[in-house]
């Protein structure tokens, strides 16, 4: 009885909820390391989004205009970032954790300033979620993958692309020689600041659809620090997904279940709530230490200089 | 030239300073806000409900912050003790405790009152809630209203103040004795986390839960947003809740108004005692908001209209178990760090 608590269509859901913005952060990080650069920002940018998102929706009454809000403002850092540490030559970690405390004091004070508290906005029209009568038809999967929001779908679509960029397509194949080896790309003919450029500023627009989902799509108001450290798990899960797309995916997938799967352990009432709440890092912990073997980055992030 | 800008610099920090030389005469009530800061239809506005009504009645100026952080706490307490213009100042949050035992300590003259923490220190009065009596009341209501016959709880974080609440809760189910159980506690394990806490309160209703308590600060939303989307029976706390949603029923009300203005009123009246004090529902320090009285003041406050009735006959048991409680006839019980 209690294995069907456990582990039913509910919680294979939660799963796929859960796991969505890591998805998206952790294939965003995956895009700037493998041009090269860290991006330690990644939270600061899913938080930023997720504020942009829920006020473009409170201004203008359309989600829509909240989700394409969302992607702007993670672009709009993405490329701060991008110029200041590819052609200034900044430090990537400085800028990074300098875009972490952005987020967190500009979010704070515009909501402040719109909703008269700066810990939670008010409620707006979330994005719908979307039904497939085809998905009907389909045993076990269909329920799963049915009546999820457009940003579940764009997820997938997003690391089934990204992979097929990376691997099998000569820009793909440009951009992972520009974060091994910058000289040779170089000497190939490769503008390796543009292609740098670009990645950070693609990446960082993916890490702030993460940030959209959480606060348009799983709930439909913007709270401050909602974030909550899914920028930094997104990080490690790029790690244990050794920067690879189809890695990442499941690596975000692995987190969202054992989220998933301590929040229904706890009801269960077996554990203390303390030792639950640990699961999900001990399962980071134990992946990264015993399974993942020598994680080796695509990169050595240092800034190019061109002689 | 730097020379001009200079004298200008000390000719604006003389004028910034002139007021507060004028002024002098008269002591004023300090408020120093949780970080949460004004406009969270909680703790804050509330505070600042109570100290304004204190300093209408008495007559005498309010000055009030917003810290942004837990490190600006000991500036704020230190600025305010050091310009000796203030008569008593109350500091809210439990989070402001250990930097208010070191300034008592260096201002043994100020006044301080504390909300929902203790600091032991002579001239510091800590003003606690027993909020398992207000969690008693409402597992009163959820146990009448859940027609699963399962209730689900949602709670911050394992730590003793939120484990006040559920005790009294679970306590308030048994005695309401209608066969209801309560699940385990599920914790969020963070305070701003809305996303956990909608997902836990959903593991909770997918496992036949149709009344949801969360006591979890901004990871509360999430929780009581799942209660929205799922067309389950959601309860709040510390302030009336119910504004969020038509079907959130109830909230367990901490009246922290009510305690930060009679801690004001006896500064001024010169009948303040420092050490703990601790009150409850006997003394209208902990409540429902369903009750007629509360019902009317929440509704005014936050300017909304409670949508479903709860029937009389629940809140006939609602109020006799405040007169019980009140009374002393029934003894809720407390974590142990609380002395239960």
């Amino acid at each position: 009885m209690e294995i069907g608590v456990l582990f039913n269509l509910s919680m294979l859901q939660a799963t796929i909820r859960m796991a969505t913005p890591l998805t998206f952060a952790a294939l965003g990080g995956m895009f700037c390391e493998r041009a090269g650069v860290v991006n330690i920002g990644l939270e600061g940018i899913m938080l930023n989004s997720a504020f942009w998102a829920v006020f473009a929706t409170h201004f203008s009454g359309s989600p829509g205009i909240g989700l394409l809000a969302g992607v702007l403002s993670g672009m709009a850092l993405g490329a701060i970032l991008a110029l200041l540490t590819v052609k200034y030559y900044a430090d990537q970690i400085v800028i990074g954790t300098g875009i972490n405390i952005f987020g967190l004091g500009f979010s704070a004070f515009v909501c402040q300033k719109i909703w008269g508290s700066r810990g939670a906005s008010g409620v707006v029209a979330g994005l719908p979620p979307l039904h497939f009568s085809f998905l009907d038809k389909i045993p076990y999967l269909g329920p799963l993958l049915n009546n999820n929001t457009i940003l579940v779908y764009i997820s997938f679509l997003a690391f089934i692309l990204s992979h097929y960029f990376l691997f099998y397509t000569p820009w793909g194949l440009r951009l992972r020689a520009v974060g091994e080896n910058p000289q040779s790309a170089d000497t190939a003919g490769i503008d390796v600041h543009l292609y740098k450029m670009i990645f950070v500023t693609i990446g960082s627009t993916l890490a702030g659809l993460g940030g959209v989902f959480l606060s348009l799509a799983h709930l439909n108001f913007f709270a401050w620090g909602m974030t909550s450290g899914r920028g930094f798990i997104a990080l490690a899960a790029m790690i244990f997904g050794k920067w690879t797309p189809v890695g990442c995916f499941l690596a975000s997938l692995l987190f969202g279940f054992a989220d998933a799967l301590q929040m229904r352990i706890q009801t269960l009432g077996i554990l203390p709530p303390q030792i639950i709440l640990l699961l999900p890092y001990l399962i980071t912990i134990l992946v990264l230490t015993g399974l993942v073997g020598k994680a080796t980055p695509p990169s050595d992030y240092k800034p190019y200089i061109k002689k | 030239m730097k020379k001009r800008s200079f004298l200008m610099l000390i000719i604006m920090v003389f004028l910034l300073l002139l007021p507060s030389v004028c002024w002098g005469e008269g002591k004023k009530i300090g408020l120093i806000l949780a970080t949460g800061g004004l406009g969270d239809k909680s703790f804050n506005d509330i505070s600042y409900a109570g100290a304004v009504r204190a300093s209408e009645e008495l007559g005498v100026e309010l000055d009030y912050v917003e810290p942004q952080a837990v490190a600006e706490f000991e500036g704020y307490q230190r600025d305010f003790a050091s310009s000796q213009e203030y008569e008593i100042i109350v500091c809210v949050g439990f989070d402001q405790a250990d930097a208010l035992d070191k300034i008592a300590q260096e201002f043994p003259e100020q006044k301080f009152a504390l909300v929902d923490m203790t600091v032991d220190q002579p001239n510091v009065a800590s003003l606690l809630f027993k909020a398992n009596e207000g969690g008693f009341l409402l597992g009163v209501q959820a146990a009448y209203m859940s027609e699963t016959k399962k209730i689900g709880i949602v709670g911050g974080m394992d730590i003793p103040l939120i484990r006040d609440f559920f005790i009294g809760f679970r306590e308030g189910v048994k005695w309401a004795d209608t066969g209801a159980e309560v699940l385990p506690t599920a914790y969020v394990g963070a305070w701003t986390d809305p996303t956990k806490g909608k997902e836990l309160a959903l593991s909770l209703i997918d496992q036949g839960c149709d009344v949801i308590w969360a006591a979890a600060g901004k990871s509360g939303l999430g929780a009581l947003e799942a209660t929205k989307e799922r067309g389950v029976y959601g309860m709040g706390v510390d302030a009336c809740q119910c504004y969020l949603g038509e079907r959130i029923i109830a909230s367990e009300t901490k009246r922290v108004d009510i305690a930060v203005y009679e801690t004001i009123k006896s500064a001024f009246e010169g009948t303040f005692q420092g050490g703990i004090l601790e009150k409850g529902v006997a003394e209208g320090w902990i409540s429902n908001c369903r009750f007629p009285e509360e019902q009317s003041f929440w509704e005014e406050t936050f300017n909304f209209k409670h949508q479903v009735e709860i029937p009389s006959e629940v809140m006939q048991k609602v109020e006799e178990a405040r007169e019980k409680i009140s009374k002393g006839e029934i003894k809720v019980p407390r974590p142990e760090e609380f002395g239960g």
